[in-house]
């Protein structure tokens, strides 16, 4: 039966004001950092930038460190979506597979790991780098980052393992597979698509990382893109223009991922696995 | 020589003991089907010769070569199963080469083999298909082309029909009957349909609850059941059963079952006063006979598929099935005397369930 009209008017405006909620933020990041200095503290605030300009873009690219922040983030970032993928594959693979002794509080023991504030962890943390000689080094931050993703990777793999039969298992066993040829080359695949999402989430929780990289790092050269933005917050100016041109250029990444990768997120894999 | 020899083998799960002891050797090129009831074990005991599940006790011996603890990739056996678990992110071809790719085989070798297959399967059309593009039947076609590539010692199939539809599973029944005459391997196929067993098999293995209740032939198992389970289970419809007591009189001897009596040949075994239970398959009951009284009936369904036709019927002691050939003018609510082939009566111990003597 056709809905009626004032359903529909219903179901879009409500859809329009989340819309508008969601992204006029974004808009208004983007909008400011093409304003000039003056324009963007402006009392009532321009919509639209009156003169356009691209000076705080420009600022950004040749302040002293920026590229380094990117490319830092960038290291942290893609170590962190990798190890906890990685892991999160042979654990998942390992707690949807096996039944052992010890699984079901381990994987309680995981979840709950997950339920700590991070804020909590930072001081043990920091105990712990600190002795292990790893603070201030990225690999000290990739690994802090990778212990916070890692449960929900886990469980989110395990999750999509779940769902492929055991039976594909068996047949790759049966035709000379080893555990680990069974998992790489018949299990992954068909868990591509929620491996994906994993690696994306743990990527975007790790770039948008403040409260590590502020702990763990205090060397300038190690400094991460969140780090470098908040620099920008002085005691006695804040320099709102970069601010909003260097969230623009730290939200291309995640962005572009998310275009390149959204191909993976919809595709049902595993529909002809087995006749339901 | 492709035999499986399975001997006392038993498999528990948390200590709890499934399969009892279960003595079967199969013979080279032999196509033995084990049936049975969902839950007797009858998987379980094909998983152990695949190895994909661990013998608790016992031996199972493939080839003469005991593989307790050969894994399944080395015990040189193809496994067809249920869900056809067919590679989904791979191309028809690539499910049929993947097992030849691991074992390192050359490429012109693979594209052979996997050709070769899929003539035999007729999936030459369906080569570069992914699986979700396929029928029931031509993916279960492909699980058996995965299986054929490789040249194994001993097939295994695992209810491989029980998702087609009835008319495909009679098709797929004997497409598989035609391969293994074609390839001549050892093949052990699991089913709960009695019906695939009877038609399929060189040799039947009758299970229950984790034991071997009778080993042999369609044919045999059919005509010379060994206790009341395996009589019950073969043959559709099913057995009918009395309880009752042994009569005799002189040369005349009959069961007494809930005031029925029922007829017995004279030299049937049985004591007067032994309890039994007197068990006529329904295509042996025949309407109107000579000599003793019938099992007087009343007739309440009658169903016609146009070549036989089944009857439901009451009797003082329960209901029972009867089968005729052809059609059959008894209309429900009708009152006819049934008579039971005496060369095919069989009889039970009612205490055992055991077989007693020959009554045919």
């Amino acid at each position: 039966m056709r809905k009626p009209t004032s359903i529909w008017v219903f179901i879009y405006g409500a859809l329009a004001v989340m819309f508008l909620y969601n992204l006029t933020p974004f808009f208004w990041m983007v909008v400011s950092s093409f304003k000039t200095e003056i324009e963007i503290v402006n009392y009532p605030a321009t919509f639209l930038p009156e003169e356009f300009t691209t000076a705080a873009y420009e600022k950004m690219w040749l302040q002293e460190g920026f590229i380094l922040y990117f490319k830092n983030s960038l290291i942290v970032s893609l170590s962190t979506a990798f190890l906890s993928s990685l892991v999160g594959i042979f654990a998942g693979y390992g707690f949807s597979r096996f039944r052992f002794k010890g699984r079901l509080a381990l994987m309680t023991a995981f979840l709950a790991t997950q339920m700590i504030p991070g804020v909590l962890l930072v001081g043990p943390y920091f105990k712990m780098m600190t002795i292990a000689g790893l603070y201030d080094t990225l690999f000290g931050l990739i690994l802090a980052q990778t212990s916070i993703t890692l449960p929900f990777s886990v469980w989110m793999i395990k999750g999509y393992m779940d769902t492929v039969p055991m039976e594909i298992d068996q047949a790759a066993e049966v035709d000379g597979a080893s555990r680990l040829q069974t998992m790489f080359l018949c299990i992954v695949p068909l868990v591509l698509p929620g491996l994906v999402a994993t690696t994306i989430f743990a990527f975007l929780l790790s770039w948008g990382d403040l409260l590590w990289a502020l702990c763990l790092i205090s060397n300038p050269l190690k400094q991460t893109m969140t780090l470098g933005i908040t620099q920008l917050v002085g005691q006695f100016r804040v320099y709102w223009s970069e601010i909003m041109a260097a969230t623009v250029i730290a939200s291309i990444i995640p962005a572009t991922l998310y275009l390149v990768l959204q191909r993976y997120l919809v595709q049902g894999f595993t529909e002809a696995a087995v006749k339901e | 020589m492709a035999t499986v020899d399975i001997r006392n083998v038993r498999k528990a799960f948390d200590g709890h003991e499934v399969i009892h002891g279960v003595n079967v050797l199969i013979e080279d090129k032999e196509f033995v089907v084990l049936v049975g009831p969902s839950g007797c074990g009858k998987s379980t005991l094909l998983r152990m010769i695949a190895g994909l599940e661990e013998i608790t006790s016992g031996e199972i011996a493939i080839a003469g070569r005991v593989v307790n603890n050969v894994r399944a990739k080395e015990r040189d056996i193809a496994m067809v199963f249920q869900n056809y678990a067919l590679y989904p992110h791979m191309s028809v071809y690539k499910n049929m080469a993947f097992s030849l790719r691991l074992k390192g085989m050359d490429k012109a070798e693979i594209d052979e083999r996997v050709r070769n297959a899929a003539r035999i399967l007729n999936l030459g059309e369906l080569l570069e298909r992914q699986p979700r593009q396929l029928s029931g039947g031509q993916r279960q076609r492909v699980a058996m082309g995965r299986a054929i590539v490789r040249n194994p010692k001993v097939f295994l199939f695992d209810e491989p029909l029980s998702n087609l539809d009835a008319k495909l599973r009679v098709q797929m029944r004997t497409e598989i009957k035609d391969l293994h005459l074609r390839l001549g391997a050892t093949t052990v196929y699991v089913t709960h349909d009695q019906l695939e067993a009877m038609t399929m098999a060189d040799r039947i293995v009758v299970m229950s609850e984790g034991n071997v209740e009778q080993i042999g032939s369609p044919l045999s198992l059919y005509d010379r059941p060994d206790n009341t389970f395996v009589a019950g289970f073969l043959g559709s419809p099913a057995m009918n059963f009395f309880k009752g007591e042994v009569r005799r009189d002189g040369v005349d001897a009959w069961v007494e079952a809930q005031g029925l009596r029922l007829a017995l040949p004279p030299e049937a075994a049985g004591e007067s006063g032994h309890a039994v239970v007197y068990g006529v398959r329904p295509e042996h009951l025949r309407v109107g006979g000579e000599g003793a009284a019938g099992i007087p009936c009343r007739v309440v369904v009658v169903e016609s598929t146009g070549a036989a036709t089944q009857i439901v019927a009451e009797t003082p002691a329960g209901r029972i099935t009867a089968a005729f050939e052809g059609r059959h003018a008894l209309r429900p609510g009708e009152t006819v005397p049934l008579y039971a082939r005496l060369d095919n009566v069989h009889l039970f111990d009612a205490a055992t369930t055991k077989r007693i003597g020959e009554v045919r």
